[in-house]
């Protein structure tokens, strides 16, 4: 803590004593060359010190400014009070600089005309107005000048001081920074700059080149395509510089008596010197901030077109960029892979044509708003799928429309989905219910018996036949055993569990037996039931599926054909077992023919038959999975007739169904 | 011809429905006349005296509830007759079907389904 402290302290008192020795040294000089009233020089370079070092490290070395001021002045001969004034104007000229272009926003780098602006006027042309007016008062209060002599001290301190500030501190703040070493070509340029300016400033200000067209002024704006070189080239560095190297020779000529400020007096010949040069530099420094500007303003726009083409082609939609008048000039690469176009299209304007014929994009387009729609595209397969296709409007700073920035995203995949999802949902809910509707008719049969005997015990007089009837009620208990076993069975064979239990058993026996069950059922409806075999057909089969298969096809055929016959047939046939019901009733459309082995479907409305629908959907996953198929043949009004083919051989290794 | 006072038209395409509404019905001293589809219905209707209520299924073929109720609101012998709803599917909007005397969802209990039929069989 304490070695820190003594550090910094050290450290400080360096840097004070540093400004100091450079302040004083270079107030000497300047005060060598012809300084009017002796104090007030032309060439004061330590305003332009004080500034630098103030703006880099700080107000607080200002006891540098203001010892190194109060020791030339005495050096030079001044009274203690007037040294004093003096110090006190000088060292207020910096603070007072600094603080204004802290609060202007200055940045040392001078790199935009805003600093260049601002550093001239406040800190170069203003603030020395504060040291030229103390230091001159001070002199004139001390009688070192008299008052005819005020305007000319005042007026030289003034111009000093400003030219000081100009010249010395944009050469120290813009050389301090860390730089960039130069290319080798920038390096030969540089030489080739500076052998040209200095030889060209030499030779107009010594006179080396004759005034032959007796210019009345000399040629002393030669130097400016020197400096404009410099700042075009070497902005900051080129142009502080020149201007220091310019403002070194000139002053050098014209105290030595050459050039085309040479006077008679010195002094004189110094203030026309020291105006030039101040335009000079202000000039130099100007131009090197407007070039500097812009090559920000277009690597910043290099930058955001790189990043654009970047983004634009790296996103997963395809882009398009159209004009003011909707005529797309630019699409992403995408795009070109997507549509299998090429770039040539949009010279032939053609690629323009599917969004100068949409009328939503027009309408956008009329209203200058942003635009939104699904539309087809032709991909380069030449399959159209849908694309949500957007633009929006890019405008300008007066807000008028300059481009339309425009998207596509295929979301053909997406619809279709979405659409199936959405008719997967509708079936489902029509299963529901009907399924509903299905399971609560049995119910309600079996309800009724019970509650109607219930009744009839408490009237106390059970009825006659109530075996009959509890046998009824049992019955409607069985079938909804029976339709919740089809439920079951429809998860399973979703899930793909359909597993067979494969036997070998002779179908013959199993269709007799089955034939009749549903004899009752088929006297009920009115229904002749006639079987024909010739075949005994033993299989491996699993034969409660087969069971329910067969069950299915005759439960529809009594259902769907009424009051007809129906034949059932069994024979073989090419390694096959072939089992065919034939009804004569209402029969089936030829387009429904296939949907009716679908999930959940029928070929008639659901609300008019009752039943899931189910049954031939499973009938068809169970000879599946038994290595056969069904099969059927209809002619709507004249009747169906389905066909069961089971293989008689060496059964397929059972596989799961889905 | 016995009197009709106490009877029911029963029209369900469903079997073992049109059974037990019938032992319960008759149980209670009630007739039962069935029918499997709103076209068997009518045929009966035509051929009998007007029973003093029908109790109809919605869902049947060939001939459902819906266009059996059309069939009988057209016949001016038949229009006057009480017909109350018995279905399952409570998809049915039966205040659609001002016709209607009444509707009653399976399953039903059987004292609701006798208080009904008590009103229109005095």
């Amino acid at each position: 803590m304490q070695q820190s402290r003594a550090r910094h302290l050290l450290s400080y008192a360096v840097k004070v004593s540093g400004l100091l020795a450079a302040y004083l040294i270079t107030a000497r000089l300047g005060l060598r060359l012809d300084a009017v009233s002796g104090f007030a020089t032309l060439v004061w370079a330590p305003t332009g010190i004080a500034l630098f070092a103030l703006l880099t490290s700080g107000y607080r070395l200002w006891p540098g400014v203001f010892a190194g001021a109060l020791i030339a002045n005495l050096l030079t001969g001044a009274p203690v009070p007037v040294a004093l004034g003096i110090a006190s104007g000088n060292t207020a000229e910096a603070l007072l600089a600094v603080w204004l272009l802290r609060r202007a926003g200055f940045d040392r780098e001078l790199s935009r005309v805003h600093d260049v602006a601002v550093f001239s006027v406040l800190a170069a042309a203003a603030c020395t107005l504060v040291s030229a007016t103390t230091g001159a008062t001070s002199l004139w209060a001390g009688g070192v000048v008299s008052t005819t002599a005020f305007a000319p001290t005042w007026k030289a301190w003034w111009l000093g001081d400003a030219l000081g500030a100009l010249t010395v501190a944009p050469l120290l703040l813009v050389w301090s920074r860390r730089v960039a070493a130069l290319k080798m070509a920038h390096v030969a340029e540089a030489l080739l700059l500076a052998a040209c300016l200095l030889g060209l400033t030499w030779g107009v200000f010594s006179g080396a080149v004759p005034n032959v067209l007796e210019s009345p002024f000399g040629w002393p704006y030669f130097v400016f395509p020197g400096l404009f070189w410099a700042a075009l080239r070497f902005t900051q560095r080129g142009a502080v510089t020149a201007t220091f190297a310019v403002a070194v020779v000139t002053i050098a000529a014209t105290a030595t008596g050459h050039g085309p400020f040479a006077r008679p007096v010195l002094s004189e010949s110094l203030i026309l010197v020291q105006v030039f040069m101040a335009v000079s530099s202000v000039t130099a420094l100007m131009l090197a901030a407007a070039v500097s500007e812009r090559d920000r303003a277009r690597s910043t726009a290099e930058e955001s077109q790189q990043q654009f083409q970047t983004l634009a082609d790296s996103i997963p939609h395809l882009a398009w960029v159209a004009d003011a008048g909707g005529s797309i000039r630019w699409f992403n690469r995408r795009w070109y892979d997507y549509t299998g176009a090429t770039p040539r299209a949009l010279e032939r304007e053609e690629a323009s044509g599917w969004l100068r014929g949409n009328a939503g994009f027009q309408a956008a387009l009329a209203a200058g708003e942003p635009w939104e729609q699904t539309l087809p595209l032709r991909r380069s397969d030449g399959v159209p799928r849908r694309h949500l296709s957007r633009a929006v409007p890019v405008r300008d700073a007066d807000g008028r429309v300059v481009k339309w920035f425009g998207t596509h995203t295929d979301v053909e995949e997406q619809q279709e989905f979405e659409e199936k999802l959405s008719e997967a949902l509708r079936v489902r809910e029509d299963f529901l219910a009907v399924a509903g509707h299905e399971l609560k008719t049995p119910l309600a049969a079996l309800l009724m018996h019970l509650e109607s005997l219930g009744r009839a015990r408490k009237a106390g007089s059970l009825p006659e036949n109530l075996d009959q009837r509890l046998e009824k009620a049992r019955g409607s208990a069985l079938r909804l055993g029976r339709l919740i076993d089809q439920l079951l069975d429809v998860s399973r064979i979703a899930a793909g569990r359909l597993e067979l239990e494969r036997e070998r058993f002779e179908l013959d026996v199993l269709l007799v037996e089955v034939v009749e069950r549903f004899a009752v059922q088929a006297e009920r409806a009115g229904c002749t039931l006639s079987l024909v075999k010739s075949a005994s057909s033993c299989g491996l089969w699993d034969r409660a599926r087969i069971d329910q298969v067969l069950s299915n096809l005759l439960s529809n055929a009594i259902k769907y054909g009424a009051g007809k016959p129906i034949d059932v047939e069994l024979w073989e046939e090419g390694g096959e077992a072939i089992v065919r019901v034939t009804d004569r009733g209402i029969g089936i459309e030829a387009d429904q023919q296939q949907r009716i082995f679908g999930r959940f479907e029928r070929a008639v409305s659901a609300r008019e038959f009752g039943g899931f629908g189910l049954g031939l959907w499973i009938s068809r996953q169970v000879a599946e999975a038994s290595g056969g198929r069904i099969e059927v043949q209809s002619a709507p009004g004249e009747g169906s007739t389905f066909t069961l083919r089971l293989p008689l051989g060496a059964a397929e290794a059972p596989h799961a169904v889905h | 011809m016995p009197s009709t006072e106490r009877l029911v038209l029963v029209v369900d395409d469903d079997a073992d429905i049109r059974e037990a509404l019938r032992e319960a019905l008759e149980q209670d001293g009630y007739a039962v006349a069935e029918a499997r589809d709103g076209s068997a219905a009518l045929g009966y209707l035509r051929a009998h005296p007007a029973p003093p209520l029908i109790l109809l299924d919605w869902n049947m073929a060939p001939m459902n509830g819906a266009r059996f109720l059309e069939e009988l609101a057209r016949d001016p012998q038949l229009a006057a007759i009480p017909v109350v709803l018995l279905t399952a599917d409570s998809r049915v909007d039966a205040k659609a079907r001002p016709g209607l005397a009444g509707h009653l969802i399976k399953p039903v209990e059987l004292e609701v389904l006798f208080e009904v039929v008590a009103k229109f069989c005095s």
